[in-house]
């Protein structure tokens, strides 16, 4: 499976979580029954995780970021599969961390892209 | 209570309910009507501005171009409701926080650089509406009003805060720019004169009950705001004047609930739709009412002024004299005047050498132009003026009060002083049924429900077996809170009023107060 952001291929990742959240308020009535008032659509989140990513694929994907700063909510889209994306979203990077010694700094970190 | 299909009713009483909502505000004041009153600062020379009266007379609210801004929507909250417990005016309020992330509400003095920039401004109209998701967005109207502050954007949290107020607000920044009697009128007559002459709106704006008070004589006098006139006017006939969710002015008199439709049910509250209920407190417990009764009389023709010193009058030319009255005058009747050569009223009687080129009275005064056709400086010694007056008779002092609440509770006392209740058979009603409703404790309280957005002030209701009438309705839509209302209802006994054709002399039927 390969990921569009913007327009532009990104690194596949190690793995990838997608969620789906809801903006709901629970109330208790004052016969014990609990009801929900659910605000707005479902919303997605997809993130892709990476392990063990050189600096050069780091930044790669670190320009998408700066993009959407830059620019506003980017397209996110998946090719050559199954599972249909093709929506808007807001992008983060989370931590980069390094766990293996060495000279190339190879890291793990997450890229996080929220539905508009 | 306004009106929606069974799918909406069943959305409303599921226990997972999908909120549709929006927020419309007329950041730019577009105004789509063909014609407006012209207003200095807004108004072009040449434009479809028309010159009226009332500079700055409100236009509805369905003829503004609006800015959806509901996908920016954090929270909204607005309040409704009836003054308790002599009725009068009542003004809506709300208000709304909108994510500014995207800085669209940044002003450009803030280094904002969006198409609104220059117009995070008060005074704008902003539509609320709110329902549910039913597969298709059915939403109700529930506020109609103006931005009355403002709006607070905090950079920092990238928020905006509006708050506003409906078009009541307006009349609160009107003054009466003249004097202004009536004699012999109902209430519904002198607010439909005020609100279609003084102020220029058109009678699709408003809706006014027929009064049931008729004002032998009201005076307005110049100066005074416009909202407190309908309050003492709405608040005489224990009434209300207020402006629905549409945009629309109401004036409900007190008999307004008395017939069908409104004395039937609108609305079971059941116990799995209510998230609280709180007891009621004794701050509206009222046991004795005292209201002053105004009692004004017209009187017979009289002699209303009479000069008391002589005044010269110029020669070959004019002279103005202004006169005061004691009491308004209602009609200046006759003016027989005396002119002469010397000021002590001797020599040549000149009375035939002036005119009055010119009179204009106002309730206390007149302003009377003389003219001199000779060419000698003459005097006027004798002038007396004879018209009708409305007199205040001294004022009649009713007190009644609810002996069994005042041992329980000690006195709670209200009084009412109002110079438009002027007879005293109303005065005694109104007092009773002041202590009808307050004189007992369980007879308000507040409880809050799931949102029903249709409701409206006025509706009955049933609560827990009994009976009851909204007078406020403060709804709160967040997705921390959920859609909810809170409901301040007063417990109502329902009567069937005599009407005739209908009801039978001797039969159950009351008379209405």
């Amino acid at each position: 499976m390969a990921y569009l952001l913007g327009g532009v291929a990104i690194k596949r990742p190690t793995s990838m979580n997608w969620t789906r959240t809801s903006q709901y308020a629970q109330n208790k009535t004052l016969d014990g029954s609990v009801t929900r008032d659910y605000f707005g659509d479902d919303k997605n989140i997809w993130v892709l995780q990476y392990r063990n990513v050189s600096n050069s694929d780091y930044s790669a994907i670190l320009a998408r970021y700066d993009d959407y700063i830059a620019n506003g909510v980017r397209y996110f889209d998946s090719t050559g599969e199954a599972i249909s994306i093709g929506t808007l979203v807001h992008v983060s990077v989370d931590t980069r961390s390094f766990n293996v010694g060495g000279t190339d700094y190879l890291g793990d970190f997450s890229l996080i892209l929220t539905e508009a | 209570m306004q009106t929606v299909t069974n799918a909406f009713t069943a959305e409303e009483s599921s226990s997972v309910r999908h909120i549709a909502e929006s927020l419309l505000v007329s950041w730019k004041r577009d105004y789509l009507g063909a014609n407006r009153t012209f207003t200095i600062g807004v108004s072009t020379i040449g434009g479809t501005g028309v010159i009226g009266a009332n500079p700055g007379a409100i236009g509805s609210p369905g003829n503004y171009r609006y800015f959806d801004e509901t996908s920016h929507l954090l929270n909204l909250a607005w309040e409704r409701g009836f003054n308790i417990p002599t009725g009068g005016v009542t003004k809506g309020m709300a208000e709304a926080r909108l994510d500014n992330n995207s800085g669209r509400f940044t002003p450009r003095y803030m280094g904002g650089n969006s198409e609104l920039y220059t117009a995070i401004l008060p005074e704008r109209p902003f539509l609320i509406n709110a329902g549910f998701d039913i597969g298709a967005k059915v939403m109700l109207p529930q506020f109609a009003g103006l931005i009355s502050e403002q709006p607070l954007v905090d950079q920092g949290n990238r928020i905006l805060s509006l708050k506003g107020e409906d078009y009541i607000r307006f009349f609160e920044n009107k003054f009466l720019d003249h004097e202004a009697m009536f004699t012999s009128q109902m209430t519904d007559n002198i607010m439909e004169t005020l609100l279609t002459g003084t102020l220029g709106m058109s009678t699709a704006q408003f809706e006014l009950d027929a009064g049931i008070n008729k004002i032998p004589f009201a005076i307005f006098e110049k100066g005074i705001k416009m909202s407190q006139i309908f309050h003492q006017l709405a608040e005489a006939e224990n009434g209300h004047f207020y402006q629905d969710e549409l945009g629309k002015f109401r004036f409900e008199n007190r008999q307004h609930w008395n017939s069908s439709p409104y004395t039937s049910v609108r609305k079971v509250i059941y116990t799995a739709e209510v998230l609280n209920q709180s007891t009621p407190t004794t701050d509206h417990l009222i046991n004795v009412v005292e209201v002053n009764v105004k009692q004004r009389t017209k009187q017979p023709e009289e002699s209303v002024f009479s000069l008391a010193q002589a005044v010269r009058i110029n020669a070959s030319g004019n002279t103005e004299l202004f006169v005061s009255y004691d009491n308004p005058v209602l009609q200046v009747t006759s003016l027989n005047l005396t002119v002469n050569a010397s000021e002590d009223g001797s020599g040549t009687d000149y009375t035939t050498s002036v005119q009055i080129k010119n009179r204009d009275d106002f309730a206390q005064t007149s302003k009377i132009t003389f003219y001199n056709t000779s060419s000698l400086t003459l005097w006027l010694t004798s002038l007396e003026i004879r018209g009708r007056t409305v007199k205040t008779a001294p004022d009649v002092y009713i007190r009644k009060q609810d002996d069994s609440s005042v041992t329980a509770y000690n006195e709670r006392t209200l009084t009412i002083d109002n110079p438009y209740i002027q007879n005293q058979d109303w005065g005694q009603s109104y007092a009773q049924m002041i202590l009808d409703d307050f004189s007992s404790i369980e007879n308000l309280q507040s409880i809050t429900i799931l949102a029903k957005p249709e409701l409206q002030l006025g509706d009955l209701i049933s609560w827990q077996g009994r009976y009851w009438r909204i007078f406020d309705i403060k709804s709160t839509l967040s997705p921390e809170y959920g859609f909810v209302q809170e409901l301040t209802l007063l417990q109502r006994t329902i009567r069937t009023y005599f009407r005739i054709g209908i009801s039978t002399i001797g039969g159950t039927d009351k008379i209405a107060p």
